[in-house]
């Protein structure tokens, strides 16, 4: 038992160094700084948004709602500024974005908090909420031209990779940076603040964390005011990244964050998940639906192979599991 | 004055309740106290209000000789009351050091985590009581013991004066119970005292000086050890001698009804044989860990024995799993009836018919509902259950009833052979004489085998005719109850000299 | 070893059960005549008319038929997420199969024939990836959640290559002149598809030993095991039944667009769980009913396409009512639950003194 959650990430990276050497055996074009670009331009809001659903899970709960967060907070957020014809600096509108964010998922902490009901009910009501807010009220429609700023941004690059094989090159958008940022900030909470142990204890034993001392109402505020938040920003990314504001974009990327984060040993149960094996999983899903061109297989198959790859993820560890309960312990014969 | 805690005329009330009746507890400076009384006398409750989560309806409190008219939890924490809950609270997910220092940790306030203070914490906690567990190790991953032991290191950390334990030896094995006491020895010499919350008359006997006995939320008597023996002690914890009679097997019968031979199980048991009888009750004991367990799950078909054979009525019979079981007619009431025996959120009418719902149906195939209830009807009044409304939930009954539900579950199956884990754990005195004296009616007048496993030496003592006794896996001797004292029993199963034979041996002179 | 935490979650269990039986039908049934009346009152004019509700009524079969299967799922205490995809997946299969079989000058007697076959294949084939579902999750051990989100990516997957992303067209018009036929002009077949379903559903649940063993298991796996019961042939009947009904379901929405794809209904998944929760089903497992999921539809049916009749509410509104209205019947549930809870522990402590 003890190696398991070694042994998870463990196979992750190998499944991942496996399919690296498939595509670059069969295509040649994997460990081209081109397509290593596209991967890393592409694990951009997955990476984001799984470091929100990783703390969510760990703390033992699941959150539906934070596409319909991001979407929101995005199109709000380009729509208010395309009015006031804003010219300032981009920070700006990632901060507003963000703001946004974190008001939707104070809502959802906050009805966690009080309710004291399973998170996907509530995050499913509130996910509908916000998506039917967006569509009907505000009546969201593909905006295709941004404010200056934001369009500015879409085409600024940290560096740009030339594949000369095949006449193309990548540049890597200068918002990966949020990324990093994000993944540095996540790993210093859950790892360096009692605010993330408190989260690693709510997941662990909700009783004895309250026991304990800790405010568990404050930690549900910040675990999901704090989704809701990265939501935010990551749905501007998304829309400097495509270089137009669409608000249906993400439905439905819920389920691939959630398998993202559960295929790198975040345990459904809670209590247990690292920023690593996350970032693994995600990257498995991304290379998944990216590379598979390499391969030769069709892109409509990318999805019947996630759906392999998470049924061998999670069945992997869970039928460890299993055996294990079947199995009467080693302490009868002590005395 | 010595005295660390001095409660006096506490009384409680809950929504029309008297959980406390003016109670009175006083533990001195090192002393090593227990407290003991049944389910419902009140002894849940006093902790909780000496360390101040429950605020007490009149009376005094005194801790370390300052009077405290409204105690809140942090107060107690800072006079250095601890308690360890049975259920530990610790967290399974995280490291040992972080479970023995998370609480110091949060009370400085502090937002960074200090991995190295935290270790340094643990360490130093651990050494006061000369204990040494992998620092980073999940806690998940270790034993029932070590569990307890980060627990009572935590308590350590913030200089408790006075650690409650709350039955802290219910899981551990003898020599974990036998460390354990080591341990709680050393913290008195360091001077801290001890409240230890158990029933178990052999521990109050082997490590507190003084006893305390609740019953029905008043105060019984308080003593030293030395004066009570184990007559005594019972009647102060029932307030009645309930003298049950020895059940004497009426075996005339050559064929046994069920016969096992040379089961074996890895980590479980090994070379188990035994034979029952028409007409007698065989009783299954063993310390936790003898392997007494295992093998009642094991003839019920959750832990399928991988060697040896199981005869009903001569024929042979393969046990692969509790469905072969229940069609061979064996039924198993569970040990931890909340999780394995009952539906809690489901009504009674359909806890009943559970087991047995293949053959409640009609002849077209529909679940006959009348048939359900007319069963229950007829339970209701054998086993005298007390219950509501048939269609309220189970959660609804007590203890005592919820068991004979259970009960009535198996019967309906229209068992041969009935084994029962721990019958009467969490049961009233009443209800348990009730279902000591239904079990002896079902083998005189049904002729159905029973088995009972347990560790309640009075129970196993008076209702079973023949006694095996198990130890490391195995069966380490067989007797019959009534050629048997209580204390040789106890003895057998130890496989030391208890302090209970002990005594035995002073009155006898010896 | 009851400390008062377990006693209160108890009372809590006891005030939960109240409220998802009867007096939570009760409740469905007063929404409702509130949902009729509200709208009949403010447009009589479109509301009450039989065109009206005969289009009303359109959607209403699908979403009742996968929201019964999303039920039973989450009666036994796991939940479906596949269930979707099956339908598509199923509708691609059939459609492809009456393309196959069906000529373009055949009779209408054996186009009738065809279909038919190819509903039974549909539903079979339904069967069979539920039961892919039931593998993972009782042979591996795999959590219902995680497992039928592997199934939903591979059975959507799997559509998705048959179709290659786009939909099925030039389907026999058998299957669209069937699906849309409305008996006496009024009642629409898929109406009577629904109808049966929930009847064979409500019988199956509430009569046969499946559905007794059903309800136990949701509430307690581990008792449920320990008294006997096959814990692995409930969840594969229960998933084989989850998929048949996704695919009738599947075979509905082909009918009504006349097409077949990968993709449809892609929201239907968390609708459905929204309308099972809403009807009362307990995600815990245990509880649920038949005549609960369908009064739900039906309110949700009725105050969306009601909200449809204003013209300056779009269409978009439906995801924004069922999330307020989910949002309030739990709001009220926790209210009433706590106010139950503590009446009865009063209760409780003192018969048990």
């Amino acid at each position: 038992m003890r190696g398991l959650l070694k042994r998870n990430e463990f196979y992750v990276s190998l499944t991942i160094l496996a399919l690296c050497f498939l595509i670059q055996s069969k295509s040649g074009q994997f460990f081209t700084g081109n397509n290593l670009i596209d991967l890393a331009r592409s694990m951009i809001i997955p990476g984001i948004l799984c470091m929100g659903v990783l703390i969510e899970i760990i703390s033992g709960g699941i959150d539906v709602s934070f596409p319909a967060i991001a979407m929101l907070s995005m199109f709000s957020t380009v729509k208010l500024l395309l009015y006031v014809d804003y010219k300032g600096p981009v920070i700006v509108a990632f901060i507003i974005a963000g703001l946004i964010g974190l008001v939707l998922g104070l809502i959802n902490g906050g009805l966690i908090a009080f309710l004291k009901l399973p998170t996907l009910i509530i995050t499913l009501g509130t996910g509908s909420i916000y998506l039917g807010f967006m569509q009907a009220v505000l009546k969201s429609r593909v905006i295709s031209v941004l404010p200056e700023p934001i369009s500015k941004l879409s085409k600024s690059y940290l560096f740009t990779a030339h594949n000369k094989e095949l006449g193309i090159s990548s540049s890597l958008p200068s918002v990966f940076i949020l990324l990093i940022v994000t993944v540095v900030l996540v790993y210093f909470i859950l790892n360096r603040t009692m605010l993330g142990r408190g989260i690693y204890a709510l997941g662990g034993d909700i009783i004895a964390c309250e026991r304990a001392g800790f405010n568990v109402a404050r930690l549900q505020y910040f675990i999901y005011g704090f989704m809701g938040g990265l939501a935010g920003v990551a749905g501007m990314t998304r829309t400097v990244l495509t270089g137009s504001c669409q608000p249906t974009t993400l439905i439905g990327f819920e389920l691939t964050c959630i398998a993202a984060v559960i295929l790198g040993g975040t345990r459904i149960t809670g209590g247990h998940g690292t920023v690593k094996g996350a970032l693994l999983g995600a990257l498995l899903i991304t290379m998944v639906s990216n590379s598979l061109i390499l391969l030769g297989v069709p892109t409509y198959w990318s999805k019947f192979v996630t759906g392999i790859i998470i049924i061998i993820g999670t069945g992997a560890s869970a039928y460890q599991i299993l055996r294990q309960k079947r199995k009467l312990n080693a302490s009868v014969f002590e005395d | 004055m010595s005295e660390i805690l001095k409660v006096t005329g506490i009384s409680k009330n809950f929504g029309g309740v008297q959980a406390l009746k003016n109670v009175n507890l006083t533990i001195h400076k090192g002393e090593i106290h227990c407290l003991a009384g049944g389910n419902g006398s009140g002894k849940s409750t006093l902790i909780k209000i000496i360390s101040g989560v429950y605020k007490a309806d009149s009376g005094k409190i005194e801790i370390n000789g300052k009077e405290y008219r409204k105690l809140t939890p942090m107060d107690a924490i800072m006079e250095g009351i601890q308690v360890i809950y049975q259920d530990l609270s610790i967290f399974p997910n995280l490291s040992v050091a972080e479970n023995i220092a998370l609480n110091s940790e949060l009370y400085s306030k502090r937002k960074i985590v200090n991995w190295k203070n935290i270790k340094k914490i643990a360490e130093e906690s651990m050494n006061k009581i000369g204990i040494s567990l992998p620092l980073k190790e999940k806690v998940e991953n270790l034993s029932v013991a070590d569990k307890q032991l980060i627990a009572i290191c935590r308590a350590l950390v913030s200089n408790a004066k006075l650690i409650i334990m709350d039955e802290p030896t219910t899981a551990l094995t003898r020599k974990e119970i036998k460390k354990l006491f080591e341990i709680i020895k050393k913290l008195q010499q360091q001077g801290v005292s001890i409240l230890f919350v158990s029933h178990k008359l052999d521990e109050v006997f082997e490590i507190s000086e003084k006893f305390t006995v609740f019953r029905n939320g008043e105060n019984v008597i308080t003593d030293s050890t030395v004066n009570v023996d184990y007559d005594k002690f019972v009647f102060y914890m029932t307030g009645r001698k309930i003298e049950e009679d020895f059940f004497i097997s009426s075996n005339k019968e050559e064929q046994p009804i069920f016969k096992v031979e040379n089961l074996s199980l890895t980590n479980g048991f090994k070379d188990i044989s035994f034979e029952i009888y028409k007409g007698e009750i065989l009783g299954i004991t063993g310390l936790l860990g003898s392997g007494r367990t295992e093998l009642a799950l094991s003839l019920f078909g959750l832990f399928p024995a991988e060697q040896g054979d199981i005869y009903l009525n001569g024929e042979k019979i393969r046990i692969r799993s509790p469905i072969d079981a229940i069609k061979n007619g064996i039924g198993y009431v569970p040990e931890d009836r909340l999780t394995e025996g009952l539906f809690l959120a489901q009504s009674t009418r359909k806890n009943i018919a559970v087991s047995n719902i293949d053959s409640m149906v009609k002849s077209n195939g529909t679940v006959d509902f009348d048939r359900i209830d007319s069963a229950l009807e007829k339970w209701k009044n054998e086993l005298s259950i007390i219950m509501g409304d048939k269609d309220d939930p189970i959660s609804t009954l007590s203890g005592g009833n919820q068991q004979k539900v259970v009960l009535a579950k198996w019967l309906e199956t229209n068992p041969k052979l009935l084994i029962l884990n721990g019958p009467t754990v969490g049961v009233d005195v009443g209800a348990k004489f009730d279902l000591h004296n239904y079990l002896r009616g079902l083998v005189e007048n049904y002729g159905i085998g029973i088995i009972i496993i347990s560790d309640d030496i009075p129970e196993i003592h008076k209702n079973c005719s023949r006694i095996l006794v198990m130890r490391k896996g195995r069966i380490c001797s067989e007797v019959i109850n009534t050629h048997t004292t209580e204390k040789d029993l106890f003895s057998l199963i130890v496989n030391e000299e208890s302090f209970i034979a002990k005594e035995g041996q002073e009155e006898a002179g010896i | 070893m009851l400390n008062d935490y377990h006693n209160m979650s108890l009372q809590k269990l006891k005030a939960l059960n109240f409220l998802f039986k009867q007096p939570n039908l009760k409740r469905l049934v007063i929404m409702l005549v509130i949902a009729f009346a509200a709208m009949s009152a403010l447009k009589p004019n479109i509301f009450l008319t039989q065109d009206y509700f005969s289009s009303m009524l359109g959607l209403f079969p699908e979403y009742g038929i996968i929201s019964i299967a999303m039920m039973i799922t989450m009666i036994s205490g796991g939940i479906d997420l596949a269930a979707v995809s099956i339908a598509n997946f199923t509708g691609i299969m059939t459609c492809l199969f009456l393309i196959r079989f069906i000529p373009d000058d055949a009779s209408v007697g054996y186009a009738a024939m065809i279909l038919i076959c190819g509903f039974f294949l549909s539903v079979i084939l339904g069967g069979f990836c539920g039961a892919i579902s039931a593998t993972l999750i009782s042979k591996i051990g795999i959590p219902p959640i995680l497992a039928t989100l592997g199934t939903n990516d591979l059975i959507l997957g799997a559509a998705i290559a048959l179709t290659k992303g786009s939909s099925i067209s030039s389907i026999p018009p058998i299957l669209s002149e069937v699906g849309n036929y409305m008996i006496g002009g009024v009642i629409p077949v898929t109406l009577i598809a629904f109808i049966i379903c929930a009847l064979i559903l409500s019988f199956i649940l509430s009569k046969t030993t499946y559905g007794f063993k059903l309800y136990m298991m949701g509430s307690n796996q581990t008792a449920s095991r320990f008294s006997g019961t096959d814990n692995n042939k409930i969840i594969y009947i229960t998933y084989i039944l989850s998929g048949m009904l996704a695919s009738v379901s599947g075979l509905l929405m082909c009918a009504r667009f006349n097409t077949a794809r990968a993709d449809f209904g892609t929201s239907y998944t968390m609708q459905a769980i929204l309308i099972c929760v809403l009807s009362g089903v307990n995600p815990n497992g245990g509880f649920g009913t038949v005549a609960g999921i369908t009064l739900s539809v039906l309110i949700l049916q009725i105050l969306s396409s009601g909200f449809n009749m204003f013209p300056f509410i779009s269409n978009f509104y439906r995801d924004l009512i069922w999330g307020a209205v989910l949002l309030a019947v739990l709001l009220y549930n926790h209210i009433s639950i706590n106010r139950q809870a503590k009446a009865t522990q009063k209760k409780a402590v003192a018969s048990k003194a």
